[in-house]
């Protein structure tokens, strides 16, 4: 029934091997109580496999398929972007608050990301059968570069500024960035070469990348983390001690200034 | 298909690869190393040398002019000497974050400081190297001298103060390798 759809074998495989990874990763995030610090990428998986069903079913319709997939294209670029930010702010907010320059350093990043992105997008001109599909790559292009250098940047960031990773994180963000660069590797090849025979062979490569990043994170979040419990008494004396040598650091930067200056 | 957005699209792609590979060697480098994995490879820096410049900066007495730019340049091991504090600033931190197995307030603190002493030491290394490379050296190469002795003196304290209340069994070792 399957293949009188027009899907080959490999396009069901992928789609039973897709769903199967993602509500394996959903139990495990659910199950594992991972959900608590990572409630956008649980959302985002758990969204996943509900969008897998979806499409599957609404695959013989082809206008109510093509709606329900533009829709959840939307949602999903939102909950990428939300990842992202949710990865940065478990790693630049070590003790609850953001490490000293980290912040305006990432967004700057994010903002030349965001410009190299429209940039490329602009200049695309891929070629496709209708205007339509020519700008359907076209931003498919820019969602993907987007989540991609924005993710890079967050480790950039991090290098830079000596901060630390704990294990989930350090899972999360390497399968992200990994799945991510391939996958924005794979939609620049669609905006050069277009919808041609090579672009489904291209979107194979793509769907793989996606489900060995689910599987590693499968692994990952199955483990548990190294205990690192902190009374809310430390807590909030490390957040205390935190603010006074961000004030420190600043009074040090502005005396060194004004005597350079003198 | 035009080459223009082939060789913009390829470099991007390759650009984002490299920072990438760069970014991913930086977070997972220092991780998962022991103790004894740190300390072999940590660089030996000049002490005496560090702490004559750092102190000048960091506890003036009469004559603060007394040591010249080109001493400090000596002082600190020239080229050589910064790339090497560049290098052990991260591994420093590591080993105090290390320290956390023993005394977790105080060495999440103590990194902490740290850490912020190797931003402000990165950023004075940066400066160097920037004027190196457009081969001048402006009137502020001896503040930036400066900042990287005393940033890297301050945590080769504080690394050294942490282990000596926390671990006295290692603090030999340490202070031998630094």
């Amino acid at each position: 029934m399957l293949l009188a759809m027009g899907l080959t074998w490999k396009d069901v495989a992928l789609w039973i091997a897709g769903f199967s990874a993602f509500a394996a990763l959903f139990a495990v995030l659910i199950g594992k109580k991972r959900a608590r610090q990572f409630p956008f990428f649980a959302t985002l998986i758990g969204f996943d496999a509900l969008q897998n069903i979806v499409l599957f079913f609404a695959f013989k319709d082809q206008s109510l398929y093509s709606y329900a997939f533009w829709i959840g294209q939307a949602i999903e670029f939102v909950l990428q972007i939300a990842v992202v930010v949710e990865i940065a702010r478990q790693v630049f907010r070590p003790f609850g608050r953001w490490a000293s320059g980290a912040r305006s350093f990432w967004v700057a990043a994010c903002g030349i990301s965001l410009v190299a992105a429209l940039g490329l997008t602009f200049i695309a001109s891929p070629h496709a059968p209708t205007y339509t599909w020519a700008w359907v790559i076209k931003g498919k292009l820019f969602a993907i570069m987007l989540t991609c250098m924005i993710s890079i940047a967050v480790l950039v960031t991090a290098r830079q500024y000596g901060l630390a990773w704990r294990n989930h994180v350090i899972g999360l963000a390497q399968g992200w960035t990994m799945w991510a660069f391939i996958t924005f590797v794979v939609e620049t090849f669609h905006s050069y070469l277009g919808y041609t025979t090579l672009y489904q062979r291209l979107q194979y490569v793509g769907d793989l990348a996606n489900l060995v990043a689910l599987g590693f994170w499968i692994f990952i979040f199955w483990q548990e983390e190294p205990s690192r419990v902190v009374s809310p008494e430390r807590h909030k004396f490390l957040v205390e001690q935190q603010r006074q040598l961000g004030y420190y650091v600043d009074k040090l930067v502005s005396r060194s200034d004004s005597r350079r200056s003198s | 298909m035009s080459l223009p957005y082939l060789i913009v699209a390829g470099g991007t792609v390759l650009a984002t690869g490299a920072t990438l590979l760069w970014s991913m060697k930086g977070v997972t480098q220092l991780r998962d190393k022991e103790w004894d994995d740190l300390l072999q490879m940590l660089q030996p820096v000049h002490f005496r040398g560090l702490e004559l410049v750092a102190l000048d900066h960091i506890d003036p007495h009469g004559h603060q002019l007394q040591i010249e730019p080109g001493d400090m340049w000596a002082l600190l091991g020239g080229p050589e000497g910064l790339r090497r504090m560049k290098q052990n600033a991260d591994i420093m931190i590591a080993l105090a974050a290390y320290a956390s197995r023993w005394n977790m307030v105080e060495a999440a603190i103590v990194a902490e400081r740290m850490r912020q002493d190797a931003i402000m030491l990165k950023r004075a290394l940066f400066r160097i190297k920037f004027d190196a490379t457009l081969h001048r050296r402006p009137i502020r190469f001896p503040f930036y001298l400066h900042q990287v002795a005393s940033s890297y003196y301050l945590m080769l304290r504080r690394l050294l103060c942490l282990y000596e209340a926390n671990h006295a069994g290692l603090h030999p070792r340490l202070a031998a390798a630094l």
